[in-house]
């Protein structure tokens, strides 16, 4: 296969740096990245937005109960998105480089920049948690959360979205940019037609299949039988930890991950195969 | 795509607990419209709770003759014709002196007329007197007597109000026979769940389809009803037999009284059943069409059912209003029934959709234009320095209430297997391929 030591050609094609070949040198580039500028900015920017967010949703209830009026939308459906996005974001900034192909190369390269990715994404969100959790107990004075079946499923997200992204990564220059469209927006939709659009699947049923993002899976509503990635709610209940739907949603998510990392390898190899025969 | 599927579902919802609303709010109304907030309006015309009324008016009735106190009667299994409902109605006018004899009969048919009322249409009345055949009814009734005057618009005396009201109903092997009387021609005879739902959706038009995916069931055929036309004046003997029957309802109060001039009362409820009812209907011959025998059962597996409900007099800038809201709806019921030899089943369950609407709650306030309240205000005599947490009952009433606690509360795990199974096949599909790569390839 390609060598990176190879100088004839500096650069695998005109998107793609040099590859890189390796375990550990892999996994080193990926962790790199987390120290990045850019991600500091956006660990920053989640944890304002954060705060804000959980104020802002405080005073809003608390003002209006005062009037007597009582809309209330529970914390968790306008965070709904929020733990994810930011997941997937922090995901895509340690996988990939901006506007560029993948540049792992072999079965152990491409490994390590997975590994060295989910550790990386896994560091950030660690930060992110610790924030809900000392602005939760700032706001609220108590400590009733669910961190560890949040945290099962955040970390099995991150997984999936690093997997995708590598993924999309090996096809296309904005590799992250379609990782979202595709958690966010195809999956969905996908989920919908499959479910209550066409009939085929109940809603439940057919986010035991994809892993549905934007659905609510809460413990503790327990109107919910499918798997889901979507962290916040499980977080916001009290329920007894590792709960089956938790790791029903953990095994899904991982299994999509194992199989989008399977498609990176081979993706990976076909586009160095062509070059090669070049 | 999320926001889309809130604003649907706080759309149905709205529609929903406008039609509950309806007939409690619009007693001296003059609005053809009910304002929802944000200029969202509907038609209240549009749709028929004839259903649910008749159930409810009995309800609340039953309510007021069992309030505050614990009602226990214990059926010989074998006595003779009369001897039950006689003992049903003495203890009945030992609770409640003062109520009349008309009344306290009327209330004794219930028992026969709910269930054909809920398992198979609501235009069924009593023709005649209940035959109790054995079983027992154990209630503990602590209703909340704001809400109940508010509710029956009964504003001349002033209310008591408590934090904490909580009953508890139980029914056991409880059989009765009872000769019933059609009092519409009736089309289809089904749960009374689903009819009401239907009733509801058809009045909402389009959003009827979202509605609908709230709602699984794995025969929609019946779970609309299924056809029987019978026709007005028809009479049946509708036995039915009542199993294990678990209802547990809470009140919990949230106020300001006596922080504000214009206090709001929140009621937080939650009602949880679990039981069996079964129901067997035979034509008395030559009083009418329609089939021969209707044979149903309704086995609640599980209702848990939390909402809110608020009255206030400064619930929207303009007037008064009422606050709903829905805190979580679960249902797992098995519906079967029979006309004439041919048996249709069904199970309704609540599907995911409905966690996405756990939470909302709406604000409804009914604009008539003039200022004219529709919300009855009743007043309040407690000190508002000092409200108790709760009517003050007997251990009796507490052991009821437990134990109706306890049987209505169904923990049901979630069967993770498939996730499991998927999750596994797409981790070995993965792995071959990545093994395809590595090996034969030697990439």
């Amino acid at each position: 296969m390609t060598d990176g030591s190879d100088y004839e050609y500096p650069m695998f094609d005109d998107c793609t740096d040099a590859l890189e070949v390796g375990f550990i040198d892999n996994m080193v580039i990926s962790l790199k990245r987390m120290v990045s500028l850019h991600v500091l900015f956006g660990i920053i920017g989640a944890i304002i937005s954060l705060v804000l967010l959980v104020y802002l949703v405080d005073y809003l209830n608390e003002s209006l109960t005062d009037v007597g009026t009582s809309i209330s939308l529970p914390l968790m459906a306008l965070l709904m998105l929020s733990i994810p996005a930011w997941t997937l974001s922090f995901a895509n900034g340690v996988s990939v480089q901006k506007r560029r192909k993948l540049n792992a190369s072999g079965t152990a390269g491409i490994l390590g920049r997975y590994v060295g990715a989910v550790i990386a994404a896994v560091a950030i969100m660690t930060f992110i948690y610790f924030a809900v959790f000392v602005t939760w107990y700032t706001i609220k004075g108590d400590t009733d959360l669910n961190l560890t079946n949040s945290y099962l499923i955040m970390v099995s997200f991150v997984a999936l979205a690093s997997a995708m992204t590598l993924f999309f990564n090996t096809i296309y220059r904005r590799g992250s940019t379609v990782a979202y469209l595709v958690l966010f927006l195809l999956i969905p939709i996908l989920a919908f037609i499959l479910g209550p659009l066409s009939g085929l699947l109940t809603l439940d049923q057919a986010s035991t299949i994809l892993p549905l993002v934007d659905s609510i899976s809460s413990v503790a509503a327990d109107g919910f039988g499918g798997g889901t990635v979507l962290t916040l709610t499980i977080l916001l209940k009290s329920s007894p930890p590792l709960s089956p739907d938790v790791m029903g949603t953990v095994a899904l998510t991982l299994g999509w991950a194992v199989l989008f990392l399977a498609l990176t390898i081979v993706s990976q190899y076909s586009r160095e195969a062509e070059h090669d025969k070049h | 795509m999320t926001s889309t599927k809130l604003l649907a579902g706080i759309l149905v919802f709205v529609m929903l607990s406008a039609a509950a609303i309806v007939p409690f709010a619009s007693e001296s109304s003059d609005a053809d419209e009910m304002e929802i907030i944000e200029g969202v309006s509907i038609n209240p015309e549009g749709i028929n709770l004839a259903a649910f009324i008749p159930i409810l008016d009995n309800f609340m009735q039953v309510m007021q003759v069992l309030q505050g106190g614990t009602f226990e009667v214990q059926f010989d299994q074998g006595a003779p014709a009369g001897q039950n409902s006689a003992l049903l109605k003495q203890k009945l006018k030992d609770m409640n002196p003062s109520m009349s004899d008309a009344t306290i009969d009327q209330i004794t048919n219930y028992i026969g007329l709910m269930p054909a009322m809920m398992l198979s249409s609501p235009y069924f009345a009593a023709a005649g007197d209940v035959e109790i055949n054995g079983g027992s009814i154990r209630t503990a009734v602590d209703f909340p007597e704001y809400l109940l005057k508010t509710l029956m618009g009964d504003t001349d005396d002033p209310a008591e109000i408590y934090r904490n009201s909580k009953s508890g109903f139980l029914m056991d092997d409880l059989e009765t026979e009872l000769l019933v009387v059609a009092t519409e021609d009736i089309k289809s005879s089904g749960m009374f769940i689903t009819s009401m739902i239907s009733d509801i959706s058809d009045g909402l038009g389009p959003i009827s389809s979202i509605f609908r995916n709230i709602v699984v069931t794995n025969n929609a055929d019946v779970v609309g009803g299924v056809e029987v036309n019978i026709s007005k004046d028809t009479q049946y003997i509708a036995r039915s037999s009542v199993d294990d029957l678990a209802v547990y309802l809470s009140f919990k109060l949230e106020t300001n009284y006596g922080d504000s001039d214009s206090p709001y009362f929140n009621y937080v409820i939650s009602l949880q059943t679990v039981g069996s009812i079964e129901l067997e209907l035979t034509k008395v011959p030559g009083t009418g069409e329609g089939p021969d025998t209707i044979e149903a059962e309704l086995d609640f597996n599980n209702l848990d059912f939390g909402l809110q409900l608020g009255f206030s007099d400064t619930a929207s800038p303009s007037g008064p209003g009422i606050m709903f809201g829905i805190d979580r709806l679960k249902f797992d019921l098995d519906y079967s029934v029979e006309v004439d030899g041919h048996e249709e089943k069904a199970n309704v369950q609540n599907s995911s959709t409905m966690a996405m609407v756990n939470g909302f709650s709406i604000d409804l306030k009914n604009d008539t234009g003039e200022g004219e309240t529709a919300i009855t205000a009743v007043p309040v005599a407690t000190d508002p320095d000092s409200i108790p947490d709760s009517i003050g009952t007997s251990t009796e009433f507490g052991d009821i209430v437990k134990t109706a606690n306890a049987r209505s509360t169904v923990n049901k795990d979630f069967d993770p297997s498939l996730q499991y199974t998927i999750g596994a096949i797409l981790a070995v599909l993965g792995a071959i391929i990545v093994a395809s790569v590595l090996v034969v390839k030697k990439y």
